[in-house]
C-alpha cells in the first residue's frame, strides 16, 4: 500500500472529516483532501489524481451512495476504491452499496482498528 | 389556555349536555318529534364543537410548546455567556440548529487540544531519543575513560524508559479524538428531529384549516337559531371564528404558513 496515495475525504459534518483525517495520519496517510458532500467531492474527483475515495451515506445535495453509483459509471473514475463510512446500518442499505461497488463499510461510531483492517484488507484485495 | 380553562370547558360541555339530554326526553314524551330533531341537531353541533375547540386547544399547545421550549432554553444559566446569541433565536428549530453548532465548535475545540497534546507528547518522545543516543555516546566513550564510568551509570538510572506509558498516552489522546464523533450522530439525529418539529406543526395547522372549513359550513345556522340563554362564550368565541375563515383563507390560499408569525397570526385568527 502506497502511503502517499492521495485519499479524498467526503462528509457534511467537518468534525467527522477531521477524526478521519487524523486516524489516516496515525496510519501513515498524509495526502488528504476534503469535501462536504458528493457534489462537491465529483470536480475533486474529476480533476483527477484521487487514489482512494472515503465517503460518508447521508449527505445534503449528493448522498454518498449517489456518488458511489457516479463514480462507478464513470470509466475514468471506476478504477478508484471506495471505503463508505456511515451511521446509515440497516441490512438493505449495506447490500445496496455492496451492489453498487462499495470496497469497504464501516458503522459510526467506529474504531481506529477498525478502518485500519478495512483499509488494510481493500488494498490486500486489490494487489491480490 | 390553562388547565383550569380546560377543565371548566370541559364541565360546562357536559352540564350543556344533560340539561338538554332532559329537554329531549320531555319533548319526546310529550310527542313533540319536530322539535326533539332540532334538539338533537345542536346537541351534534355541540360535540362537533367541543372537538374543533381540543384540536385547538391542542395546536395551540404544542405551537406554544415549541416556541417556549426557546424560551425556556434561553434562561438556562449554563448558556448564559451565548445569551446574546440565544437572544436572536426565534425558534425552536434554530434553537436545535444551534445546538448542532455549539457541539461542533466544541468537538473541534476538543480536537485542537487533542491535536496539541499529541504534538507535545512527539516532542517528549523526540527528547527520549536524544537522551538515549547521548547515553549510548557515553558507553561507547567510558571504555577508554574509566573515569566516566560513575557517570555512565548515574546516567542509566536516571533513564526510566517511557515508551509504554508514551504509546499508551497516545491511545488514549487518539481515544478522546475518535470520542468526538457522537457530534455527527448527535447532529444527524437532531437534524431529524428539526424536520420532525416542523412537520408536525405544519400538519396541525393544517388541521385547524381542514376544521375551520368544516365549521364554516355546519355551525351558522345553529348559532343563529340558537337563542337560548345557556349557549355560551365559548360556542360565540367558535361562531367569531368560523366568520373569519373566507377572509382567512384568501390570505393563506397557495401558501403554507411558514414562519413563527405566520403560525402565530393563524392560530389567533382561529381564536386559539
Amino acid at each position: 500500500m502506497n502511503k502517499d496515495m492521495k485519499i479524498l475525504v467526503v462528509d457534511d459534518f467537518s468534525t467527522m472529516r477531521r477524526i478521519i483525517k487524523n486516524l489516516l495520519r496515525d496510519l501513515g496517510f498524509s495526502n488528504i483532501v476534503e469535501a462536504d458532500d458528493g457534489a462537491t467531492a465529483l470536480p475533486v474527483l474529476k480533476a483527477g489524481g484521487i487514489d482512494f475515495l472515503v465517503t460518508d451515506w447521508n449527505m445534503p445535495k449528493m448522498s454518498g451512495i449517489d456518488l458511489l453509483k457516479t463514480v462507478r459509471a464513470d470509466p475514468e473514475l471506476r478504477h478508484i476504491p471506495i471505503l463508505m463510512v456511515t451511521a446509515e446500518a440497516k441490512r438493505e442499505q449495506i447490500i445496496a452499496a455492496a451492489q453498487a461497488g462499495v470496497n469497504g463499510y464501516i458503522i459510526k461510531p467506529f474504531t481506529a482498528a477498525v478502518l485500519k483492517e478495512k483499509i488494510d484488507k481493500i488494498f490486500e484485495r486489490l494487489q491480490g | 389556555m390553562s388547565d383550569f380553562d380546560i377543565y371548566r370547558d370541559q364541565h360546562r360541555f357536559e352540564a350543556e349536555l344533560q340539561a338538554r339530554a332532559e329537554q329531549l326526553v320531555e319533548l319526546l314524551s310529550r310527542g313533540e318529534l319536530p322539535q326533539a330533531m332540532e334538539l338533537v341537531q345542536q346537541l351534534n353541533e355541540m360535540r362537533h364543537q367541543a372537538l374543533y375547540h381540543e384540536v385547538g386547544t391542542l395546536t395551540r399547545a404544542v405551537h406554544n410548546a415549541i416556541v417556549g421550549f426557546t424560551e425556556d432554553v434561553s434562561s438556562t444559566e449554563l448558556l448564559q455567556d451565548s445569551k446574546q446569541h440565544i437572544a436572536s433565536i426565534t425558534d425552536a428549530s434554530d434553537r436545535l440548529s444551534y445546538v448542532i453548532e455549539l457541539t461542533e465548535s466544541n468537538a473541534h475545540k476538543t480536537i485542537d487540544e487533542v491535536d496539541e497534546a499529541l504534538q507535545q507528547v512527539s516532542l517528549i518522545e523526540k527528547g527520549f531519543l536524544r537522551r538515549q543516543e547521548l547515553i549510548e555516546e557515553l558507553a561507547a566513550l567510558k571504555d577508554d575513560h574509566p573515569a566516566l564510568q560513575a557517570l555512565y551509570d548515574k546516567a542509566c538510572r536516571y533513564a526510566d524508559d517511557h515508551s509504554a506509558s508514551l504509546a499508551s498516552l497516545k491511545e488514549r489522546l487518539t481515544g478522546i479524538l475518535l470520542a468526538q464523533e457522537y457530534q455527527d450522530i448527535t447532529g444527524q439525529l437532531i437534524k431529524r428531529v428539526i424536520q420532525l418539529v416542523a412537520d408536525i406543526e405544519d400538519k396541525l395547522v393544517g388541521l385547524m384549516e381542514v376544521a375551520a372549513r368544516v365549521n364554516n359550513l355546519g355551525a351558522l345556522p345553529v348559532a343563529q337559531h340558537d337563542s337560548s340563554e345557556t349557549e355560551t362564550e365559548q360556542t360565540k368565541g367558535a361562531s367569531e371564528v368560523t366568520a373569519e375563515g373566507p377572509q382567512m383563507k384568501g390570505r393563506n390560499q397557495g401558501e403554507v404558513a411558514s414562519s413563527q408569525d405566520d403560525v402565530d397570526d393563524l392560530l389567533s385568527s382561529l381564536g386559539f
